[in-house]
Parts: C-alpha cells; sequence; structure tokens
C-alpha cells in the first residue's frame, strides 16, 4: 500500500486515522472507522473508492462539479441520546422520479457503531439498524410488538456521496424501499440485488440536531408535516385530557365542598294573606338573621295559584348597612285540555336564588300583585283571586346549574382539540400514496 | 499452562484447555499446541489495522458470569471485515463474541451439529432447526481468514477460507455455521447484547475518544 500513512498496527496500540492519496484528484482522504469502512466518497473530487482494495479501486467516478454540501460538516462530534457521535459519511439520495431528494448523515463512535440521521424538508430522524428483519405483511410492518402503516414505496438513488460508508457504496446505486411510520417511529426496508436491510429511526427535533453538532450554518427550513413527526396535536390532545380531568377535579371538589359546608338553614318562613280588595298589597317582615358563610339565600315562593299568577317584588334590606338588593320573583300555573288532551303550564312553587350574601340581620319589603280572574260568563259566580302565598328563605343553598355549564365546556374544549389533531393527521399523509385520508385509486 | 515458544522462548500462555492455537505475541509465531508441546507453524503477518474497542485482556460480563477476551479471529467477506473475539468465561466455558459493524454478540458452540443440512443446501429463508428452536437463514457468505492473535479452539491461519452462515432466530437471538474443509461444519447459538450490557474493562485506548 503505498503513499500510505498507515495507521499504527493493531495489537494494543492506539488506532489512529488512516490517510492515502485520492486514487482520482490525489487529494488526502482519511479514514476514522479503520476496518469498518470500506467505502469513501473524497471530499475534494467526490470519486468514490474502495477502502478494502489494495489499490484504492475507484467505485464510481469523480462528480465535474461538488453540488452539495453537508449541513453538518464531516468530522463533526455530537451528543444524541447521551452518546457521543462523529459525523463520517454523507449520501443525498432521490426518490425514483428524482422528485424528492434527502439527505442522509453517517454517524458514528468506535464502542457504539454507526447511527443514521436523515433530513427531509428540514425534518431530522435518528436512525439505527434493527437487530432482526421485521415482519411485513401487506400495508403494515410488525416490530418489537409494534404496527407500523406503510407510508411510502419506491427507489431510493444515491446521487452523491462524501466521506466514509461500511458498505460498498457508489453514486447511482439503487435500492427499493418502503417505509412504514408510527409516529414517532419509522421503520424502513432497503433491499437490494444482495441483502435486505430494516433500519428503525425516530423524529428528532431539528433544535437538538443543531444543539448537538452546532452547525456552522443554520439547518434547513422546516416545511410541511413529517411522515412520522409526532402529532403536536395528540401530545396536545393528552395534555387537554389531562387538563380536562384537572379542571373537572376542581370543579368536582368545589361542589363538594359547597355541599358539605352548605347549611341550608332556615332564615325565615311565613305566610301571607292580601288584605282588602285590591290585587296588591305590601308588607314589611321583621328582621331575621342569616348566618354562616358569605353564600347564597334560596326564596321559595308558594302559592295556591290556579289558572292565575301571584308577583312580588322583593327588596331585601340589610339592617346594618341598609344595604338593599332588589328582585322579582312569582310564580304561575295554568292548565286545561285541548284537542291535544289535558295541558299544564308552570308551577304553585318555585326558587330563586340570590348569589354571595354576607351574614347579618336582613328584613324584606314585599310588594304583591296578583292576577285579576277573567270575566265570567253572565250569571255564572265571580272566581276568587287567590290572596295567599308563603315565602321561605334558606341560606346556603347548592347550585347545580354552574356545575352542568362547567362540564358542557370542557366537553367542547375536548371536541375542538381532537379536531385539530385530525388536521394534522391529514398533512401527514399528504405525500403518501397510502394516505387514508384520501380514497386509493 | 504457560509454555515456551519454540522460535523465540517467550512464555506463552493457554488459558483455555481447548486452545490449540496460538500466536506468540512476542515474535508472532503461529503455534499448534500438542497438550504441553508446540510446534511452530510459520509467522502470523500483522493484522489489518481496525478501530476496535476490544482486544486481548479485556474482560466482560455476559449474564451471570465474567469473561476475559483470550484470542481473535478476523474475517474477511466480499464487502467488509469483522471480529470474533474467543471469549474464556470464569467457568472454563468458552464463548465467541462476535464484532460487525458495531453490533455485539455473544454466542457459544453446540457439539452436535448432525441435525442441521448441509451447508450447500441452505439459501436466505430456509428454516433451520437448532436444538428446540427454530431459526432461518438471512446470509451465506464466503468468508477468509486475515489473520488471528492470542489464543484459538482451531487453526486460525491467516488465508483459512469457510463458509459462514448467519441464521436468525426469536427475538435476539441467532444461530450461526462456519463450514470449512480441516473443520467441518461448527455450530454456535448466541444473542446480541449491546455493548454497555458487557460492563467491559481493559479495553483499547481509541485516539480522541
Amino acid at each position: 500500500m503505498a503513499g500510505d500513512a498507515e495507521a499504527e498496527s493493531a495489537g494494543g496500540k492506539k488506532p489512529a486515522v488512516k490517510t492515502f492519496g485520492c486514487t482520482s484528484c490525489g487529494a488526502p482522504v482519511s479514514v476514522k472507522a479503520v476496518g469498518q469502512t470500506v467505502a469513501v466518497g473524497c471530499p475534494s473530487c467526490g470519486a468514490v473508492i474502495d477502502v478494502t482494495d489494495d489499490n484504492y479501486r475507484i467505485i464510481s467516478e469523480a462528480q465535474k462539479k461538488i453540488l452539495f454540501f453537508p449541513a453538518i460538516p464531516l468530522g463533526r462530534r455530537g451528543t444524541l441520546h447521551g452518546e457521543k457521535w462523529e459525523v463520517i459519511g454523507f449520501m443525498v439520495r432521490t426518490d425514483g422520479t428524482g422528485v424528492y431528494s434527502w439527505r442522509e448523515y453517517l454517524l458514528w463512535n468506535p464502542f457504539k457503531g454507526f447511527r443514521w440521521l436523515t433530513e427531509y424538508n428540514g425534518h431530522w430522524n435518528y436512525i439505527i439498524t434493527t437487530r432482526k428483519n421485521p415482519r411485513a405483511k401487506k400495508d403494515s410492518a410488525f416490530y418489537l410488538g409494534r404496527t407500523y402503516k406503510l407510508y411510502n414505496r419506491g427507489e431510493a438513488k444515491a446521487i452523491f456521496v462524501l466521506g466514509e460508508f461500511y458498505w460498498r457504496v457508489a453514486v447511482g446505486e439503487t435500492v427499493q424501499v418502503e417505509d412504514y411510520i408510527n409516529p414517532p417511529e419509522m421503520l424502513s426496508r432497503e433491499v437490494s440485488a444482495q441483502e435486505e436491510i430494516w433500519s428503525i429511526g425516530e423524529y428528532i427535533e431539528a433544535g437538538a440536531i443543531y444543539a448537538a453538532f452546532k452547525p456552522d450554518a443554520p439547518l434547513p427550513t422546516m416545511i410541511g408535516v413529517a411522515p412520522n413527526q409526532p402529532n403536536p396535536e395528540a401530545s396536545a390532545a393528552l395534555m387537554s385530557w389531562r387538563n380536562a380531568w384537572i379542571f373537572f377535579g376542581i370543579i368536582f371538589l368545589i361542589q363538594i365542598a359547597t355541599l358539605v359546608i352548605s347549611s341550608h338553614s332556615l332564615a325565615y318562613h311565613k305566610g301571607f294573606m292580601l288584605m282588602g280588595d285590591k290585587p296588591v298589597d305590601k308588607f314589611v317582615t321583621p328582621s331575621f338573621a342569616v348566618k354562616g358563610w358569605p353564600s347564597n339565600l334560596e326564596f321559595t315562593l308558594e302559592s295556591p295559584v290556579d289558572n292565575s299568577w301571584i308577583d312580588l317584588d322583593i327588596d331585601l334590606v340589610n339592617d346594618g348597612t341598609g344595604e338593599v338588593r332588589e328582585f322579582s320573583h312569582g310564580v304561575e300555573y295554568y292548565h286545561g285540555r285541548d284537542s291535544d288532551g289535558p295541558w299544564s303550564e308552570g308551577g304553585q312553587k318555585k326558587d330563586a336564588l340570590l348569589s354571595d350574601t354576607p351574614d347579618g340581620t336582613y328584613h324584606i319589603n314585599l310588594d304583591s300583585t296578583v292576577a285579576t280572574p277573567p270575566a265570567q260568563k253572565t250569571g255564572a259566580p265571580q272566581q276568587p283571586r287567590v290572596r295567599y302565598f308563603e315565602l321561605t328563605v334558606r341560606r346556603g343553598v347548592v347550585s347545580w346549574s354552574a356545575f352542568v355549564l362547567a362540564l358542557l365546556a370542557i366537553f367542547a374544549y375536548l371536541v375542538f382539540k381532537s379536531m385539530k389533531q385530525g388536521s394534522f393527521e391529514a398533512k401527514r399523509w399528504e405525500e403518501s400514496d397510502f394516505s387514508p385520508y384520501k380514497p386509493t385509486d | 499452562m504457560k509454555l515456551s515458544c519454540p522460535s523465540c522462548g517467550a512464555d506463552v500462555e493457554f488459558k483455555s484447555k481447548a486452545s490449540v492455537f496460538g500466536v506468540c505475541p512476542f515474535c508472532s509465531s503461529t503455534l499448534v499446541r500438542h497438550d504441553i508441546n508446540l510446534e511452530t507453524l510459520g509467522k502470523m503477518a500483522e493484522l489489518p489495522p481496525d478501530v476496535s474497542p476490544l482486544q486481548v485482556g479485556t474482560r466482560g460480563r455476559y449474564e451471570n458470569s465474567s469473561f476475559e477476551i483470550v484470542g481473535r479471529l478476523k474475517v474477511k467477506w466480499a464487502e467488509g471485515s469483522w471480529n470474533e473475539w474467543f471469549a474464556l468465561l470464569d467457568d472454563g466455558t468458552q464463548g465467541w463474541l462476535g464484532e460487525f459493524q458495531g453490533f455485539y454478540t455473544m454466542s457459544f458452540q453446540v457439539e452436535d451439529s448432525s441435525g442441521v443440512p448441509p451447508v450447500d443446501s441452505l439459501k436466505p429463508g430456509v428454516k433451520v432447526t437448532v436444538g428446540k428452536s427454530q431459526y432461518q437463514v438471512d446470509d451465506i457468505r464466503e468468508i477468509v481468514c486475515q489473520g488471528s492473535e492470542g489464543e484459538l479452539p482451531f487453526r486460525a491461519v491467516k488465508g483459512r477460507k469457510s463458509v459462514s452462515v448467519d441464521l436468525g432466530g426469536q427475538g435476539e437471538t441467532f444461530a450461526s455455521m462456519d463450514c470449512s474443509d480441516d473443520e467441518g461444519v461448527l455450530l454456535y447459538v448466541g444473542r446480541y447484547v449491546d455493548f454497555d450490557k458487557f460492563k467491559f474493562q481493559a479495553l483499547r485506548e481509541i485516539d480522541g475518544w
């Protein structure tokens, strides 16, 4: 091997880089993975040389012009998944049509062997050759208990080679490829005349590549959705389920706590009779005490109305502060019979809630109005007005309506999130001939 | 057992009773052991350089026992080369630690290879039963010994030719066959092992790593 700056011999001494002159252009070419590297693409002229051959045979000729440059330079080291790797090889490949091209970086660690990084449209994958061949059947592949869906089937052709490779790669080398996905993983099969090789890749964020290898220039801009890119909405969906459960838990606990601490104690109860002939009357209640936590007051109005109504204007007066809270309350009850049978509307009893009422002494000013019964046919006795009602005031009553509204809000939130997740999946399959999102021919 | 190299007189140690072949670490003479007598066959040419982190003397663990690497066989095939390290386990068991493109395996010889079909009847995809397990032929390669060092259980001279058959099994298991004129069919079964699982000691230092 004339002209070799040969590595020191084996047998305990430190192995070193092996360097030789390129058979095509004479420029120095180095080999790091000595003993494992089989072919090297000359960084000066692009010729691919067989380093297992004593005469450094040329596998494929020099390129007229080197048109491709690795985003991570050869020789650069970086730590990924806790392991230090050196970039020793770079290859550009295209599909059978030549329309799609992607870049592959061979990583090497003398203790841990080889890994690959691939980059397509700014999306990266971290890949390792599988130790055994997965099982493929129709449009699925199975490996270590996981199922992968066929995404792509076609050719991969090497159009540019730089640096070291552990097989006799050549520019123009074409293999049959199949890619199967189960995000964030991708299972790939490469079949050549000699062998069938499977590898398993995992989507890796460009930011992690940048942080690990600190390339000299920004990495390629990310375009679209990669086949095995994790659906951010899927993890977001997981998050939203988590959020939904947390939110549900909180409102559930609040509801339970409210149920526990609500005294539901009687503050005031009395029956009233409107006096005189008029359908209106005013009442002033004696003072009564409202105790406990600031919470709501429930006003229950009950009156034997029958095809009539009663209305109350209620002023709740805080004896201590003089503060007045005004609201209206009433009951109406109608019933009868028509062509559809008996009907009824309203009722004789109704609750009204007054929220956030502090404790203290209160009295109520009541302004009551009752219905005047409709005029009867001549001769029939005039129906009497209902003049009686009962008012009950209770402290600390639990409301369920807010709770139900909150549940509806959680449900709407989850529906929205799952729709966003679906639209990402459709984008993922856009470039695939095997998309479940479009009809197959 | 320590014997004297007939060529240079240096001590040559044989740690395994099964080792019938050795390379003198001082003068590179290739030695065949007949019980306590050593016969010189010739000289072992320098092994082609490689960056393997393993070396004769490296210790490691496999399952519940520890082992020491006592020899190496370097083989070449049409598309590259790999190392088979001869490992002696503490209980005297002989293992082979395979090192190929950064993958590591540990395998053990199956004494009775009579059940396997002849090598010329095999081709990729054929199923073969070894013991109670089934394997499938992945590759059949013609290999040549590029050289050896340390002690080995057969005459691993440079240029030794054989046919190597890889068979994939369940999970991480595999079988392999080495078929040569001199030794006939040597059958092995083993499994893939992660580098870190071996908990290696006395690895070779690699410049810059």
